[in-house]
């Protein structure tokens, strides 16, 4: 797959399995991709108070992992959280996002956390194709 | 749910996304769980895999199954089994592995994990994160 077909692939299948490390220790959870495309990169949002959020902001060194129809897309890369989320990017996240309205209301939007992969690099595994023991992984820049 | 039903939960949804540490890096990839029971978890791959040596090196990690909005994290120390006789039955029930170990189970890893769990759940969004042993 090439960059266009990757980041198509993540849309369409946007549960990503979010790794972290919190000091020696892996972490890992389902996490819904907020986007993955060409514009605008590949983004997420998470709660300010989760212990995720906690981890990236200590180390960004991340890793996602996709898998659909016996097709494993792994995606690395070091996360770059926003500084200020515009107002007509606040609109377009509540539009996606609806049910984040309640928790901005009562606390505003501290709340949200907004970020950016960058220097992202995928490698994709295809089950329908014989594997080779033992060869190097191709690595697609996205 | 308790440990019995996690377990169970596992069994039927055997497709964990398995977290390890290189360097400072997270890393990730979807793994067969082979057996789910009151021993722990049982995971198998190559010992040429980037994983395996990411496992010697740090045997600390996170597994996590996701299915029909129900999430089960299971963290723990991964622990390398040179067993034969359980390297045979994985070959026996899982035939596409049978070509890389017809000559010799060497390069076969087997691992387990015996870990704590933690589930969420879309219906329960709010409730604690509590740990069950495994």
């Amino acid at each position: 797959m090439d960059k266009k077909e990757i980041l198509a692939f993540m849309t369409k299948n946007s549960v990503a399995y979010m790794a972290t490390v919190e000091g020696k220790t892996p972490h890992v959870r389902a996490m819904g991709t907020y986007k993955a495309d060409e514009k605008d990169g590949i983004v997420f949002s998470m709660q300010a108070v989760k212990d995720v959020y906690k981890q990236i902001e200590k180390n960004p060194e991340v890793e996602l992992c996709y898998f659909a129809n016996g097709v494993q897309v792994r995606v690395k890369g070091k996360f770059e959280i926003w500084k200020k989320i515009t107002d007509a990017q606040k609109e377009e996240m509540l539009k996606v996002r609806p049910f984040l309205k309640p928790q901005i209301d009562e606390h505003g939007w501290d709340f949200v956390k907004v970020m950016t992969l960058k220097n992202a690099k995928a490698t994709v595994l295809d089950m329908s194709k014989p594997m080779v023991p033992g060869a190097p992984k191709e690595w697609v820049t996205l | 749910m308790d440990k019995k039903e996690i377990l169970k939960f596992i069994s039927e949804n055997p497709i964990g996304y398995l977290a390890t540490v290189e360097g400072k890096a997270a890393r990730v990839r979807g793994m067969d769980t082979f057996r789910a029971d009151e021993k722990g978890l049982i995971f198998y791959t190559s010992k040429m895999k980037n994983v395996f040596q990411q496992l010697e090196k740090n045997p600390d990690v996170e597994v996590c199954y996701f299915a029909k909005g129900t999430q089960v994290r299971v963290r723990g120390k991964m622990e390398v089994l040179e067993d034969l006789a359980l390297k045979k039955e994985i070959v026996g029930k899982r035939p596409f592995l049978k070509t890389a170990y017809e000559k010799s189970f060497e390069g076969m890893a087997v691992c387990r994990l015996k870990g704590k769990a933690t589930t969420w759940s879309m219906q329960d969004m709010t409730a604690a994160t509590t740990f069950i042993d495994l």
